[in-house]
């Protein structure tokens, strides 16, 4: 049977004239969720699916997502409804000269606001990684972001064996001889030779870093 | 072994964990994440957009990444000389053809010779390249091949970015495409009539950061290009590092009434810019009418005959109503008086490439507030230059005492100055100082005698310790020689296990030995 909760409006307790016409969601466990313009126009899901149905007063189904990572989500759209210039995430978005598109995005600039946010959501509990595929399904880019930069820096640095440790992933060797995790971590340092057959660079000199 | 159940991690959309890569470096996605699991070797070995930065890495971390690299996979390369990285673009080279990187869109070269250029610039003819990025060594030796490898290279269909940042290369032997499609540009450009012939030459440039353009370095005659106002449709200019007055300032800028952009660094005299304000006003208002943004950064160095500095009075013609409520163009002065250097530059803008100098003495203003106070907080420093030694005295004086916030956020490197025994309690003072989380590189500069530095080894490894993104440590002695062999072993043994680090060790005044 479906509950109402109705949407907490964490930055601006808007009423229904500032926001334009609410609209119910519902979540995969039957829990409904009332939401306004500012939350629909930040996920491209429910604005695509607002926008083809003409939904009335029926709820949204979104079979994807629990009630329990839904509510949050609601929280973190209302939390940034008003909020001045989207983050640009994609690469055609980029448009500053200085910056290497390709360099590794900045995951150092998360809002003291959203990294409290991603504290409630945990990797024993695997609902951290239940924010990411339910913000990947609604297409809530600043959401995704943040939990990806979230990711991002818990294995930054880390060895393979920190991040079968802090992900509990099994020992699941890759690879055998060469492709082994003991033998490539011992490759360092050696002196290579390259694994690209169509290779066709002059043969190896003399490493010039060693003279 | 008991039999886990696997995080969500491992079965995570392909597309999600991609999503993860574009905020790890290609270190840890090779070193680590490949390594993890049987689906990520996998996702990792197919992974098509990987960036490739040898800026400051460790010579075993870059042998062991060349072992793995597949060229066709990698988007963006950047290859360094610097003394961090000697060798690395040789060794390189002797490993691939740049023309192996068929999805190459973004080449960065920093500290590159004539040599190494030529082969590169030949190999990129058939490449997308998008963005391309040239600096030079200091003592690169110009010849005649490379300006037509150049003018071949620049003439890509693809390429919109460009950074040619080579002093002693004679830009004007370089053919510029008819029709170019570079819109964003960087570069060393000497004489006025080579300015001018880039702002006719390239029609789709919006950004242009010009560096080194002299005045008085010039033939005196000014090319007649027909048509130049209405061919330059610029966004955004930047004078970088060049020797301007006033009136040449205005010739330059009466070429492009398009910009929305200007940005003064280092470029003319700080006093003759202060007098010349109230006709500076006048030409924004009449002739760049969509100027909504201008950054300067300006410096008064020390003198010989110190002048007292009234920074109140420096500051008053930047509280007019144009500067403070029309334009938005807020400025901050910084006077270090023991040095009797004087800083003036917008807020929120700072020239990257100096190296402020901390000292307790400081007076700082800012036109967006109004009280003098010595704790405004620069987040735009990246270099900072600190004595930790006369810090810590001034410190403990009657007078003294350190701000007790953080007044370095965003510092990327920092060299400390001793000239005594490492102060007690000095970390303390410069955690508080500084986000040391943030740094990537630390200078020692030990002035006075061997004996600190060797006594400082618990220091440092609590500094590295702190400072655990640094990548890059150099020591400086200056005294008399004496082997560091043994110490090079303890700075060794001190660093964490949890960095890697470029050590270079520098004596200075061997021949004193």
């Amino acid at each position: 049977m479906a509950t109402t909760a109705e949407a907490s409006n964490t930055t601006t307790g808007n009423t229904e004239t500032a926001t334009g016409k609410m609209i119910k969601i519902q979540s995969n466990d039957g829990q409904i969720f009332e939401v306004d313009q500012g939350v629909v126009e930040q996920s491209s899901t429910i604005k695509t699916l607002s926008d083809l149905m003409d939904v009335g007063d029926v709820p949204i189904p979104l079979p994807n997502v629990k009630a329990s990572i839904l509510g949050p989500i609601v929280d973190f759209c209302n939390h940034h409804k008003n909020d001045q210039k989207p983050e640009p995430i994609d690469e055609d978005d980029d448009d500053d000269p200085n910056k290497d598109i390709y360099e590794p995005k900045r995951s150092d600039d998360i809002c003291e606001w959203d990294l409290n946010f991603i504290k409630q959501f945990t990797v024993p509990e695997g609902t951290l990684f239940d924010i990411i595929m339910a913000a990947n399904y609604l297409g809530i880019k600043t959401l995704l972001a943040v939990g990806c930069k979230t990711i991002a820096n818990m294995v930054r640095g880390k060895s393979s064996t920190e991040v079968r440790e802090m992900f509990n992933i099994s020992y699941d060797p890759p690879g055998e001889g060469i492709n082994a995790p003991n033998a490539i971590e011992g490759q360092a340092g050696t002196v290579p030779t390259t694994q690209d057959a169509n290779a066709t660079g002059p043969s190896p000199q003399p490493d010039p870093m060693n003279q | 072994m008991s039999v886990k159940q696997d995080s969500l991690f491992c079965t995570l959309p392909v597309e999600l964990i991609y999503h993860i890569f574009r905020y790890l470096d290609a270190q840890t996605i090779v070193r680590s994440i490949r390594i993890v699991c049987k689906r990520f070797y996998t996702i990792v070995n197919v992974y098509d957009k990987f960036n490739f930065n040898f800026d400051s890495i460790v010579k075993s971390d870059f042998h062991y990444l060349c072992n793995l690299i597949l060229p066709r996979n990698v988007k963006s390369l950047t290859l360094s000389n610097s003394n961090e990285t000697p060798g690395q673009i040789e060794y390189f080279l002797s490993r691939f053809r740049i023309k192996q990187f068929i999805q190459l869109n973004s080449l960065n070269l920093f500290q590159i010779d004539d040599c190494q250029l030529g082969i590169i610039l030949k190999d990129i003819q058939k490449l997308q390249l998008t963005s391309l990025s040239i600096n030079s060594k200091q003592d690169y030796s110009d010849n005649n091949t490379i300006s037509d490898d150049l003018s071949s290279a620049i003439s890509l269909p693809s390429l919109q970015k460009l950074t040619l940042n080579i002093p002693s290369c004679d830009i004007s032997k370089i053919v510029w495409p008819i029709g170019c499609t570079i819109q964003h540009l960087y570069i060393y450009c000497r004489t006025i009539d080579e300015y001018c012939n880039i702002l006719y030459t390239l029609p789709n440039l919006r950004t242009l950061v010009v560096e080194g353009l002299n005045m008085d370095d010039t033939s005196g005659i000014i090319p007649n290009l027909p048509n130049l106002t209405a061919v330059c449709q610029l966004f955004s200019l930047t004078f970088k590092y060049c020797t301007l007055d006033t009136a040449m300032l205005e010739f330059l800028l009466s070429f492009t009434p398009t910009l929305e952009h200007f940005h003064l660094i280092q470029s003319i005299d700080l006093d003759v810019f202060i007098s010349y304000l109230p006709q500076w006003q006048t030409f924004i208002e009449t002739k760049l009418l969509l100027l909504n943004k201008f950054n300067f950064f300006l410096v008064r160095h020390a003198q010989l005959i110190t002048i007292p500095v009234d920074t109140e009075q420096l500051m008053t013609p930047f509280r007019t109503t144009f500067w403070t409520e029309t334009k938005q163009w807020f400025v901050i002065c910084d006077y270090i008086m023991s040095s009797n250097i004087l800083i003036l530059y917008s807020s929120s803008f700072f020239d990257p490439q100096f190296e402020f100098i901390f000292e307790s003495k400081q007076i700082s203003r800012s036109t967006s507030t109004s009280t003098i106070n010595n704790t405004i907080i620069m987040d735009e420093v990246q270099k900072l230059r600190l004595d930790l030694t006369k810090m810590m005295i001034s410190a403990t004086s009657p007078q003294g005492g350190l701000p007790n916030k953080t007044i370095f956020p965003n510092l990327d490197q920092l060299t400390l100055c001793l000239t005594d025994s490492w102060p007690l309690c000095s970390l303390r003072a410069l955690s508080t100082l500084i986000n040391l989380s943030h740094l990537t590189k630390v200078s020692l500069e030990f002035l006075d005698s061997f004996d600190y530095y060797s006594e400082s080894m618990t220091n440092i490894g609590s500094l590295l310790k702190l400072a655990h993104n640094i990548h890059s440590l150099t020591i400086s002695i200056s005294s008399l020689y004496k082997s560091i062999t043994d110490d090079n072993m303890e700075i060794c043994s001190i660093i964490p296990d949890h960095n890697s680090f470029v050590v270079t060790h520098a004596i200075e005044n061997e021949t004193e030995l």
